[in-house]
């Protein structure tokens, strides 16, 4: 994607641009309110085109779609664990939610010195413990607990589960 | 719920009804496309439906 596709203002229609702000939530309840505030927008005939719900964004949703803040606080009147508003004028762009979008490699997850049952495949059911990982392809190298020999076995980081971290890492 | 692991939609079925993949239960994250054909958002993950994505799965 281009910049200019990022920074450029889409056209809305209206006089309020379409960006990216965040409604406060309650702790522990994002996920509820992004669905729920997506079934209202629909109701409602609303100008959001999406409502992200990161993880690590505790407290706070990110609502994509022209910021009218009349019809935004009308929106989200009476909504159950929604605290409202985060006031100012500074937009959020894409640029900076990305790395809550960005899909992470499979294998982020993974540790060597951790232990993994392998999920499918030859080895499906084996245990084994992650000697290497290699992130770009995501691939690991294990060693199987059930082999008389160990020797090192390289698959695909999503075929396998941790079941047990290293604590020593 | 149940995450794609292809393409991440959310559902309670048991093979997901976009694109007949394998389901997860370890998903993290969720992005409520509201209108696909107009959202950054859904343009930036490559999703061309309405509904309720993961933005994690394993
Ligand atoms: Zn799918």
């Amino acid at each position: 994607m281009s910049t200019e596709e990022q920074t450029a203002p889409a056209d809305t229609g209206s006089e309020f641009p379409r960006t990216i702000f965040a409604i406060k939530t309650a702790l522990g309840h994002e996920k509820t309110v992004a669905e729920n505030l997506g079934n209202k927008a629909k109701r409602k005939g609303a100008q959001i085109t999406s409502i992200i719900a990161p993880t690590k964004l505790r407290g706070y949703v990110l609502i994509e779609g022209v910021k009218n803040e009349k019809a935004i606080e009308e929106l989200i009147k009476g909504m159950q664990y929604v605290h409202g508003m985060v006031g100012g004028e500074k937009d959020i762009s894409l640029k900076e939610i990305e790395h809550y979008l960005a899909p992470k490699p499979i294998v982020a997850d993974i540790t060597e010195g951790d232990i993994v049952e392998i999920i499918s495949g030859p080895f499906k059911g084996e245990k084994a413990r992650v000697k290497q990982i290699d992130a770009a392809k995501e691939e690991i190298t294990v060693e199987l607990f059930e082999a008389m020999v160990s020797i090192p076995v390289t698959i695909k980081g999503d075929v396998v589960r941790v079941i047990e971290r290293d604590e020593n890492r | 719920m149940l995450a794609c692991k292809k393409c991440m939609f959310l559902t309670e079925q048991e093979k997901c009804p976009l694109c007949g993949g394998e389901l997860s239960k370890e998903w993290q994250g969720m992005v409520v496309i509201v209108d696909h054909e107009s959202s950054e958002v859904a343009k930036h993950m490559g999703i061309r439906a309405n509904g309720k994505f993961a933005l994690k799965v394993r």
